[in-house]
């Protein structure tokens, strides 16, 4: 499946869950799509959402998003969802991360709410009257907090390798929580992987299958999909690229002219070719630095 | 070899972060955390050896070659013992009470009862003057019973507030025994800054002067704190770091100099 045939699944107004830790493993690859199709009013869930959430807040394409945090880490904040905020254009749903994530976990297994003591004598219970509630421990009538099941309608990860019956694996193991908690919670999986492989290939090594093939909707093949981000063990962020992102991105109209030009690329291999071969190597080569 | 008084201040909070952690400690760090990672290096090469470090929250005793220019990714977890997996592994050492009992904040605001804030700058919540990054796990940290261990690189009167325009992770809140009456155990201990170092009298939880950093006078201290100190007797100078913690800091830990990146741009 092509990268625009899957994210035709996703219509305005989608809740869509992004894989996404700062400055690491960001679908890209679906993001642009997104922007290329002109995607509306999405909101956007992500544990440490960053450069992604700044491209889809400076396109117009979401208007809320619901999770922890949105930096770029030491590249600082996304401008464009900073000023979309500020303006009242964007709506930041603000949960801790167990919120959050208990919130999901809830979705995943089918339960009206999660649990969790975080956030206890914070202001983040008071933002969300229709989600977070103080309840009693019918056992020991200690006080938690309830968290409202949450079911995105869609969630995009990226992973290193699929065969064509959709069987995801990952290296690393899988250390976000994205991966293990969004295909369980959220109506629809699409994945982007660096590499198609064999259904006899993944037999070889079930071990690094982290995700079963039945919970799998779309399977789209982009390899460096999460350039500008990093993928363990892959190839780390392009340190470039994100610098020139926070200077330009100081000026909406810049910022929206650089969108245009990488969302322009029709393809992954066409969006390499404008990142250039030499960028692409220096992020392959971080463990002659670590 | 560093002769002694040749340090600079980033060097003197590593030096005064890295004196709070024992031997026995778990640490772990977040994003942008690199006074707290240089610290946990420190230790782990002069009086905590043992010291257990959850590096970026997933490498599992990581033996970087450096501080590298991300306390988040993989180069920093260079050559752990684990990748720990967030959602199942990480939340429950994290949440279950006996381990990673210390953690080190960093809030946009501070205020005198140890608040932080890394959410909005402004009284409306929705509408707010300055958009910060969020809560990440900053919002749960404060409120499951960790001791807290704050720094920052800005101490001014817009970084220690009176009241913090919102709370996103829990402190003493109003003080007293507020904190405690909502049955959250741990709470803030340490504020280290770029002037000095603070704690929480006991009583009233309110921020207490402990140090004034070399060079530093009380005055100055009380003029860029945005609320009353509390200031017990003659404040004594922080300790410096010794020109061995130096030496270690600037060859060993973080050559590249990663720990300036919280000073400024």
């Amino acid at each position: 499946m092509s990268a625009a045939e899957a994210v035709e699944m996703i219509g305005d107004g989608a809740h869509v869950a992004v894989q996404s830790m700062g400055t690491q493993g960001i679908p890209m690859t679906l993001v642009r799509e997104l922007i290329r199709q002109r995607r509306r009013e999405l909101t956007i869930t992500s544990v440490v959402a960053g450069i992604g959430i700044d491209w889809l807040a400076f396109a117009g394409v979401m208007n809320r998003f619901c999770g922890p945090i949105v930096s770029m880490e030491r590249f600082g904040l996304c401008q464009g969802f900073r000023q979309g905020v500020q303006d009242g254009r964007i709506e930041f749903e603000e949960y801790s991360e167990t919120g959050i994530l208990a919130r999901l976990q809830a979705g995943a297994r089918n339960l009206p709410f999660g649990i969790t003591r975080g956030m206890i004598g914070t202001d983040l219970p008071g933002l969300h009257p229709d989600t977070i509630a103080e309840i009693e421990d019918p056992f020991s009538g200690e006080r938690v907090l309830a968290c409202r099941r949450l079911n995105p309608d869609v969630c995009l990860l990226h992973a290193h390798r699929a065969d064509p019956l959709g069987n995801i694996q990952y290296d690393g193991g899988t250390i976000w929580p994205d991966v293990q908690i969004y295909p369980k919670a959220c109506g629809k999986t699409i994945v982007t992987v660096e590499k198609i492989i064999s259904e006899e290939q993944v037999r070889q090594r079930p071990h690094e299958t982290v995700i079963p093939h039945f919970a799998v909707d779309a399977v789209v093949e982009a390899p460096h999909g999460c350039h500008p981000t990093s993928f363990f063990p892959d190839y780390v962020y392009d340190e470039a690229f994100h610098e020139r992102w926070v200077s330009l991105s100081r000026s909406p109209e810049q910022a929206q002219q650089e969108i245009e030009r990488l969302c322009g690329a029709g393809s992954q291999s066409e969006y390499l070719k404008l990142i250039g071969e030499d960028a692409l190597q220096k992020t392959r080569s971080w463990r002659e630095i670590a | 070899m560093s002769s002694a008084g040749d340090y600079t201040v980033d060097e003197l909070m590593v030096a005064t972060l890295a004196r709070q952690l024992a031997d026995d400690d778990q640490v772990v760090n977040g994003a942008a955390s690199f006074i707290p990672v240089c610290a946990f290096s420190l230790a782990r090469a002069t009086h905590a050896p043992k010291l257990v470090w959850l590096a970026g929250a997933v490498g599992l005793d990581a033996r970087p070659r450096r501080v590298p220019a991300s306390t988040l990714e993989a180069p920093l977890w260079h050559r752990s013992s684990m990748y720990m997996p967030q959602l199942e592994d990480f939340w429950s050492y994290a949440l279950n009470g006996r381990w990673l009992t210390k953690f080190c904040v960093r809030g946009a605001q501070i205020d005198r009862h140890g608040n932080a804030n890394n959410s909005v700058i402004g009284t409306d919540y929705h509408a707010p003057k300055v958009r910060l990054p969020g809560s990440a796990g900053l919002g749960d940290m404060g409120s499951i019973g960790k001791r807290l261990l704050y720094w920052t690189t800005t101490h001014n009167p817009r970084t220690l507030v009176e009241r913090v325009d919102f709370i996103t992770c829990a402190g003493w809140l109003d003080g007293g025994s507020s904190r405690a009456d909502l049955g959250l155990e741990g709470g803030p201990e340490i504020v280290i800054t770029n002037l000095a170092v603070l704690d929480f009298e006991p009583e009233s939880k309110r921020m207490r002067l402990r140090s004034v950093h070399p060079g530093v006078s009380v005055p100055e201290v009380i003029s860029q704190t945005g609320f009353e100190l509390v200031i017990e007797g003659e404040v004594p100078q922080t300790e410096p770091p010794t020109p061995q913690q130096v030496q270690l800091i600037r060859e060993q830990i973080d050559p590249d100099g990663a720990r300036r990146r919280e000073f400024g741009g």
